[in-house]
């Protein structure tokens, strides 16, 4: 069958390169670390799950605790090769990495088949690197089919020649470990309890229960799906096809598309669920930190949208200290104003205001957002007392010259009569009518419909009342 | 929270009845006590209109820790003023048993000397969680996921609250010139007539 075809060639194949590479691998570990960022850390999890959810099953555990990340940085291996070809000049030589990787032994025809179309890989002129890269995804694939005693004779033969490369991996774990470990931002535990072990506690047969618990928390947690190994079979998926150019993947893709048909769908719990990531402690504590970091960086985006100035700040230390200053700005501010209105208030009647509510409201209410956003952020971009007073003064002063001038307009179009007669009115009445015109021209302006016929119903009213009594008036006086 | 027009509508009426309840315009006060007073009837009114949450039952029994104030919010928030209290004083500062602290911060202690790494940023990022706690009202009593929680929420309402005050002094300077030309009016028309 598939097998038995596909597993000679890669055999041979990679005989051929074996030779070539294992002397690059030592300074694999080197060049790994040097070049692994944050973007490629996630890529490498990714990649690490992927190798999780193909490879079903775990050898022993001993294996794994020896490794102490092996599979790992086998699989980071896989992807870094994968991705980062272009920049690998030499594949370090090293005993102890052939020994590690030979841990893996058996070979499985249906990974191999991904691997088939593998072998042609990016032109960047690293084949050696490639052979190496998808032998040891094959050997991590088969950490998952131990049990399946599948043994190629071709195994042991790469048992030989990774024997050299040994020692490179323990650097490449930590090179590996340490970005991640660097992206979460977390203590390190013993990537025993990796996310192995929970892809391949659940067996093979209960393999859409378990994907469709991932389905089920997923929904349940809103997150970045960067940071998500659950869904990570989709996103590593169109990755990989990426990377491997438009090359059948063969069986592995077909019964990837299996499983993602198969999974069932069930009905969501009550309370969320969360995996460990790989490498990372699956214990209740650390989880639910981790829950609680996401839960705070998710906040933090939150805000760093809402402050002005933050989208190119990152961390978190940066971030609430910008969140700090605002906040302290907004509240001068509120001083510095109440201040301001202290100044103004004894001059006007806050009681016939009061009676204007609706009409207040539509003004001030309106053209708030475009006017005054301008000068608070001129505000906030200087946090001093000083020049913040000045730019509120001068907005102000501003805003205070156009409705005047708007004012102004409004007394030459012919309405001066009745202002100025109106100016003869003492109390109550001069003053709501005063505002009530004002507030019909602002209302032109204000794009509220339906309150906005409310208020000039209200507005024209008052302007008849003032209407009709100066024209009395006029005729007293004359 | 987004800062809708119902909000503002709230706010302002409530900053209104503030101002009137205060006699803000009409009593004599000096300059300090007025601004003071009107202020406090800002605070209020942004408390008021957000609703019950953790920053406006801290602001609100803050504002209430001075005698003085205690009356002007009994006569503005009515029978509120107890309900919307209550709740805060008691979790203002979480009573935590002792024997409970030290064996969490024992733990702590033995993670953090195997990473010695994050501990300079964590630090700082400490230092800045205790400042941001200071400066958001009842914010002692709040852990870190909650506190970003009501900092959002106190930075849009405090926001909104500026750039009311700011269009109402708008307003109200506005119509004071209006009413300052107005008053210059009748003079000249009456020169104008005399002539």
């Amino acid at each position: 069958m598939n097998s038995g075809s596909s597993d000679r060639s890669p055999k041979c194949f990679l005989n051929q390169n074996w030779d070539r590479s294992v002397d690059h691998i030592g300074q694999f570990g080197s060049a790994l670390g040097s070049f692994v960022s944050p973007q490629s850390s996630f890529e490498l999890e990714r990649g690490l799950q992927r190798i999780g959810h193909l490879g079903k099953e775990i050898p022993p555990q001993s294996h794994f605790m020896d490794s102490s990340g092996n599979s790992q940085a086998l699989g980071g291996l896989v992807i870094a090769g994968n991705l980062a070809l272009a920049h690998l000049d030499q594949l370090p030589a090293d005993p102890g990495f052939a020994e590690r990787a030979a841990r893996f032994s058996s070979f499985d025809g249906q990974s191999y088949g991904w691997f088939s179309g593998h072998f042609e890989l990016p032109g960047s002129g690293k084949p050696s690197t490639a052979a190496i890269i998808q032998s040891l995804t094959a050997s991590g694939l088969q950490t998952g089919h131990s049990e399946s005693n599948r043994q190629i004779p071709v195994s042991n033969g790469l048992q030989l020649k990774m024997n050299s490369a040994g020692p490179a991996i323990s650097r490449e774990e930590t090179s590996l470990s340490d970005p991640t470990s660097a992206s979460n931002g977390k203590k390190r535990k013993a990537p025993s309890k990796s996310k192995e072990k929970d892809a391949a506690s659940p067996k093979p047969s209960t393999d859409p229960p378990k994907v469709a618990d991932e389905e089920d928390s997923d929904t349940k947690r809103r997150r970045s799906s960067e940071k998500i190994h659950e869904i990570g079979i989709d996103n590593v998926k169109p990755k990989l096809e990426q990377n491997d150019g438009a090359r059948s993947n063969g069986n592995d893709e077909q019964k990837q598309r299996k499983e993602r048909n198969d999974r069932p769908s069930e009905p969501p719990k009550d309370y969320i669920h969360v995996r460990a990531r790989r490498g990372q402690a699956t214990d209740s504590h650390s989880l639910a930190e981790r829950v609680r970091r996401e839960k705070i960086s998710q906040r933090m985006k939150l805000l760093q949208d809402l402050v002005p100035g933050c989208s190119k700040v990152t961390g978190k230390a940066v971030m609430l200290d910008e969140i700090i200053n605002y906040v302290q700005s907004l509240q001068r501010q509120v001083e510095f104003l109440s201040m301001k209105l202290a100044t103004v208030n004894p001059q006007l009647d806050f009681d016939n205001l009061a009676n204007l509510r609706a009409e207040d409201m539509i003004q001030i209410c309106g053209p708030v957002p475009n006017s005054a956003y301008s000068p608070e952020m001129s505000m906030v971009s200087s946090y001093a007392d000083v020049p913040q007073h000045k730019d509120i003064l001068r907005c102000i002063a501003t805003n205070g010259m156009d409705f005047h001038c708007s004012m102004n307009m409004l007394d030459s179009t012919g309405h001066q009569d009745l202002n100025a007669h109106q100016a003869c009115l003492g109390g109550f009445g001069d003053t709501s009518s005063q505002l009530g015109f004002f507030w019909e021209d602002g209302l032109q302006n204000i794009v509220q419909m339906g309150i906005g016929q409310d208020q000039e119903i209200v507005a024209s009213s008052h302007n008849f009342h003032g209407g009709t009594s100066p024209a009395a008036q006029m005729k007293i006086e004359l | 929270m987004q800062v809708t027009e119902a909000f503002k509508h709230a706010f302002l009426k409530q900053m209104l009845l503030g101002f009137q309840a205060s006699a803000v315009s009409t009593k004599s006060m000096g300059f300090q006590e007025r601004k003071n007073a009107i202020k406090l009837s800002a605070d209020v009114a942004m408390a008021v209109a957000r609703g019950s949450r953790k920053w406006t039952r801290g602001l609100i029994a803050g504002l209430s820790e001075e005698r003085q104030n205690r009356s002007f919010l009994r006569l503005i928030l009515g029978e509120q003023y107890e309900s919307l209290l209550k709740p805060c004083h008691s979790s203002w500062k979480i009573p935590r048993c002792k024997k409970i602290v030290r064996r969490s911060l024992r733990v702590c202690w033995r993670k953090q000397k195997k990473n010695q790494s994050g501990v300079l940023a964590r630090t700082l990022v400490e230092k800045r969680t205790q400042e941001l706690k200071r400066l958001v009202p009842g914010g002692e009593s709040m852990d870190g996921s909650s506190l970003l929680d009501e900092t959002l929420d106190y930075v849009l309402s405090l926001r909104a609250q500026v750039d009311l005050m700011q269009s109402l002094l708008t307003t109200f300077e506005a119509s004071k010139l209006r009413s300052h030309s107005k008053r210059r009016l009748p003079e000249r028309k009456a020169s104008y007539v005399s002539k």
